[in-house]
């Protein structure tokens, strides 16, 4: 951990002074996380990756001014996180004949086992409860799953406490697991249903 | 910290950072903790994580590219700036730096902040103000208007551009492998750029002269205006146009830079040993031109040249060609990777016409009538080799 906070003080040193490489080393570095993380604050891809190219323009624009103790990762996070919630004004996004096509594949890798399905209908239960908590628990949810964030880093982010942030998701899901497990004896009647039922039709020759 | 506590529930799993490190390579210690209450702590971690919130390597490295332009043009803003003001002292330095100077002009260095990325799916267009268009279609076509605002794309309804007073705002297509596009610029010259190049140019032309950059292969239809000379620029090699049609080829994995001219003259311009840095030489109707960058020469032979626009219209006329040069055509223009199992069969020549609408094992099918070889897909390659006895 020390080494990392090592590294990335060296490559804001690097930024600060304006060195088109650094800013590359960034990218290359943040993008990833950064748009997982993005993803959480909008639905639109093409939105996040305006906002993540604005970050990076921004930070070469104003790297004068920028602090020199400022925590590299805490305020990409948190200037990604403003620009995607301020509306934009007047900005269209053009993209023509996209294509989207991954959706499918899921569902067919479903099909071939029956376990994975049960599972794929566990999980859609899951995300069914998890679409009722508070907007502040999916939120503290997605930032520790989605994008994978240390419960310290997440406080940072959202300004609150660490042991808040736990609470957040304690309370979560402990929610999800009581509703599921209310609903549970329902589920496992369902999956041997569709165990008896569904094997002769697949092996029928 | 030892955890005895034979009751941990998900919850409990779920707020300590190290115990979810541990569930996620899969050596939370199972006699601690019941195997439900991981299942339930490993549904809820994936529940919340939904499908599509990555980012695809290809859109990645395009994200980075527009970056980099955007910094880049930043960075050009403040350098002109600069360079004006040295160049009075210029003048008085002499003939050779300034050649140098030109060298660097602001199309080839904006050009050198893109690279192509040939393996996308879709061809794209940069427009001002970092806006990009992807484009469907396998032959699609761009048409702009007089004054650079407006373009016109296939038939979808028009997209309007702002800045493009500004006279460095640079449009860029990007053409993968198996698609083509043709482009109609402000100044109606036409563009049909092959597979698996880009072209860059203003939205609108400058007062002087016209410029654009080429990577990769293009017919050029340039409308005449002898007052406003059209350039062409390639890495190594500068053409310079005074309304005319010609073909000009500079990928960047072929060893020469070679341009056919249909029609009207053309000067070309390369670095050379010579003195001053650099060498002319006019070209006439019906010429090839080989620019070999590392020998510094260019040969010209006769040559006809349908052979080398007529992809442009969907077909290719082959003269002797080498096998091994039509499978490189094909490739790009198919996106398909050809080999061959017997080197020898590579320098194997064939002529005729070959019918571009067809697949490109169907293409090969008809050479292989012709000749002693077989064509094999196997995989994603297609394979050539000898017949069997």
């Amino acid at each position: 951990m020390q080494k990392e906070v090592n590294f990335d003080y060296l490559l804001w040193k690097r930024i600060k002074a304006g060195e088109t490489k650094a800013f590359n080393e960034l990218y290359q570095l943040y993008a990833d996380i950064l748009f997982s993380f993005g993803m959480i604050y909008s639905k639109d891809r093409e939105l996040v990756k305006d906002c993540i190219h604005d970050l990076f323009f921004d930070l070469f624009k104003y790297r004068k001014n920028l602090a020199d103790n400022d925590h590299i990762r805490n305020y990409l996070f948190k200037s990604l996180k403003r620009k995607i919630q301020t509306p934009k004004t007047g900005k269209l996004t053009l993209v023509y004949t996209e294509v989207i096509q991954e959706e499918n594949e899921q569902k067919v890798a479903a099909w071939t086992n029956e376990d994975v399905e049960i599972q794929e209908e566990k999980i859609e239960k899951i995300k069914k409860v998890i679409a009722k908590l508070s907007d502040h628990q999916q939120e503290v949810l997605n930032l520790k799953f989605q994008v994978g964030l240390s419960y310290q880093e997440i406080a940072k982010i959202l300004d609150i406490s660490v042991e808040s942030v736990r609470t957040l998701v304690y309370r979560a899901v402990k929610t999800i697991r009581e509703e599921l497990n209310v609903n549970s004896s329902a589920l496992i009647l369902l999956s041997v249903y569709a165990s008896t039922f569904r094997r002769p039709k697949f092996e029928k020759i | 910290m030892k955890n005895n506590d034979k009751n941990k529930k998900a919850e409990d799993i779920l707020t300590n950072d190290s115990l979810v490190d541990q569930m996620v390579k899969g050596t939370l210690p199972d006699e601690e903790i019941s195997a439900e209450e991981i299942g339930m702590a490993r549904d809820i971690s994936r529940a919340a994580k939904p499908v599509h919130t990555s980012l695809s390597a290809a859109e990645k490295d395009f994200l980075g590219e527009r970056i980099n332009q955007r910094i880049l043009g930043e960075k050009r803003k403040r350098n002109l700036i600069w360079i004006g003001s040295a160049a009075v002292v210029l003048v008085l330095v002499g003939l050779t730096f300034v050649f140098q100077l030109a060298d660097q002009s602001e199309i080839r260095n904006y050009a050198s902040s893109i690279s192509v990325k040939p393996d996308s799916d879709f061809t794209r267009l940069l427009l001002s103000g970092e806006k990009e268009i992807r484009i469907n279609s396998p032959q699609s076509r761009i048409e702009y208007s007089e004054n650079g605002q407006e373009v016109k794309i296939d038939t979808q309804p028009k997209v309007e551009q702002q800045s493009v007073s500004n006279d460095h705002s640079f449009n860029t297509v990007i053409v993968p492998y198996g698609k083509r596009s043709q482009i109609t610029l402000s100044d109606n010259s036409k563009v049909f750029l092959n597979s698996g190049s880009k072209l860059i140019y203003p939205a609108k032309f400058d007062q002087d002269k016209r410029e654009v950059y080429l990577e990769g292969e293009a017919i050029f239809d340039v409308s005449h205006d002898a007052s406003h000379p059209f350039y062409v620029i390639t890495q190594d090699l500068e053409v310079k146009v005074l309304g005319t049609i010609f073909n000009l080829s500079a990928y960047h994995d072929d060893k020469t830079v070679n341009t056919v001219l249909e029609n009207g003259s053309v000067e070309l311009r390369y670095g050379s040993n010579s003195w001053l840095g650099f060498s002319k030489v006019k070209m006439v109707p019906g010429m090839l031109a080989v620019f070999d960058p590392a020998a510094k020469n260019i040969d010209q032979t006769k040559v006809n040249t349908e052979n080398y626009t007529s992809w442009k219209d969907g077909y290719l006329v082959l003269e002797k060609s080498t096998l091994e040069s039509i499978a490189k055509k094909l490739s790009r223009y198919y996106n398909v990777s050809i080999g061959f199992d017997n080197p020898e069969l590579a320098l194997e020549t064939f002529s005729g016409d070959l019918d571009l609408r067809n697949s490109a094992i169907q293409v090969l099918e008809l050479i292989a009538q012709t000749m002693d070889i077989e064509i094999n897909q196997v995989g994603s390659e297609i394979r050539i080799k000898n017949k069997p006895d």
